[in-house]
């Protein structure tokens, strides 16, 4: 795994010559990125564990909290803590019902 | 190219070499130490040796990939199946060493750990780093940013060994992490279609052929990402 990740790095390294300044890199570069990290949302709660009988509806909840409070606040730590923190609460309640 | 540093003034006279490494880094630290936490810890739940969180987070280091690690592990899964994920997972990253060309640094030891260091986390960092920062710096950014995955990964590792936690939901942590970078690439580049486009072509895929609709969406997104011509264009810069 870790020869496959270094290869694929390393890839446009090496092709840098003829890639070099081409626009089109700069557009892939400012697209790509978010349709990729909106993909792993997607599917990281379409094939998680369901965790509650509600399920999807924590999970999105959660994560609306959690892009909620990155976009006004700016911090990742903040965001993904308190997100996770309401998260595993929730699918815990043996943690705060008496 | 004679010293980077005495070049790198912007148009309006400031030097952009004013930001530490350290000051660069310290918002993935505070990502990345938790993150490396949650990864040793729920590697040690899943049943891994106590030193092979350590080992994939030093020589694989791969954030996403390496979570995606773990139920390969508990599952037993082949070799061939750990290099799809690997491949499927760390595609994009093509694209961020693309987008940085202009930017590698001179010594070849550098160079190496540049690609190598090209997490979603560094590569969001350096991305929004002015024009003019040299590249020694981004390199630099990469390296504290492992040193951080690795603190945090031997945090975890530790409290995941002291015993197994009855908690669910832990990994929430991970996607957390997606949600939080997808917005930071928003705000920077404010392509909002992208995800409409990311989750569309995803929901394709899960309903026809669910086995494969990661990696299928994977691909069809960096195809169409390719083929994606803006109105006004040229088409002559696509000659290659």
């Amino acid at each position: 795994m870790g020869a496959v990740t270094w290869w694929l790095r390393g890839l446009p390294f090496f092709a840098e010559r003829w890639l070099r300044d081409r626009p089109i890199v700069q557009r892939i570069a400012s697209f790509l990125p978010a349709a990729v990290m909106a993909i792993l949302v997607v599917h990281s709660v379409a094939t998680g564990q369901h965790h509650s009988a509600l399920w999807p509806l924590p999970e999105i909840a959660c994560i609306l909290l959690v892009v909620a409070l990155q976009w006004i606040g700016k911090q990742a730590l903040l965001s993904i803590l308190v997100g996770t923190a309401t998260y595993v609460l929730w699918m815990n309640p043996s943690l705060w019902l008496s | 190219m004679s010293d980077p540093q005495r070049q790198t003034q912007s148009q309006f006279g400031e030097p952009a070499g004013g930001l530490h490494p350290l000051a660069l880094s310290v918002p993935v630290a505070m990502g990345y130490i938790p993150l490396g936490g949650v990864f040793g810890f729920l590697m040690m739940q899943a049943g891994a040796e106590w030193w092979m969180p350590l080992l994939a987070s030093a020589w694989l280091y791969a954030g996403a990939a390496q979570f995606m690690m773990i139920p390969l592990i508990v599952g037993g899964a082949s070799l061939g199946t750990f290099a799809l994920v690997a491949l499927v997972v760390n595609f994009r990253h093509v694209f961020y060493g693309l987008s940085l060309l202009h930017k590698r640094p001179k010594h070849p030891i550098a160079r190496a750990y540049q690609s190598f260091s090209l997490t979603d986390e560094t590569y969001a960092v350096v991305t929004t780093l002015p024009a003019q920062t040299p590249a020694s710096r981004l390199v630099w950014v990469g390296l504290l940013n492992q040193t951080w995955w690795l603190v945090g990964t031997l945090l975890g590792t530790a409290l995941g060994a002291a015993g197994s936690v009855q908690w669910v939901g832990l990994d929430f942590a991970l996607l957390a992490l997606f949600a939080v970078l997808l917005v930071e690439q928003l705000r920077v580049h404010r392509q909002f279609a992208s995800v409409a486009v990311g989750v569309v072509l995803y929901a394709v895929f899960f309903f026809t052929l669910p086995q494969h609709s990661l990696m299928l969406a994977m691909a069809a997104t960096v195809g169409l990402a390719v083929a994606w011509k803006p109105r006004g264009t040229a088409s002559k810069e696509y000659k290659l």
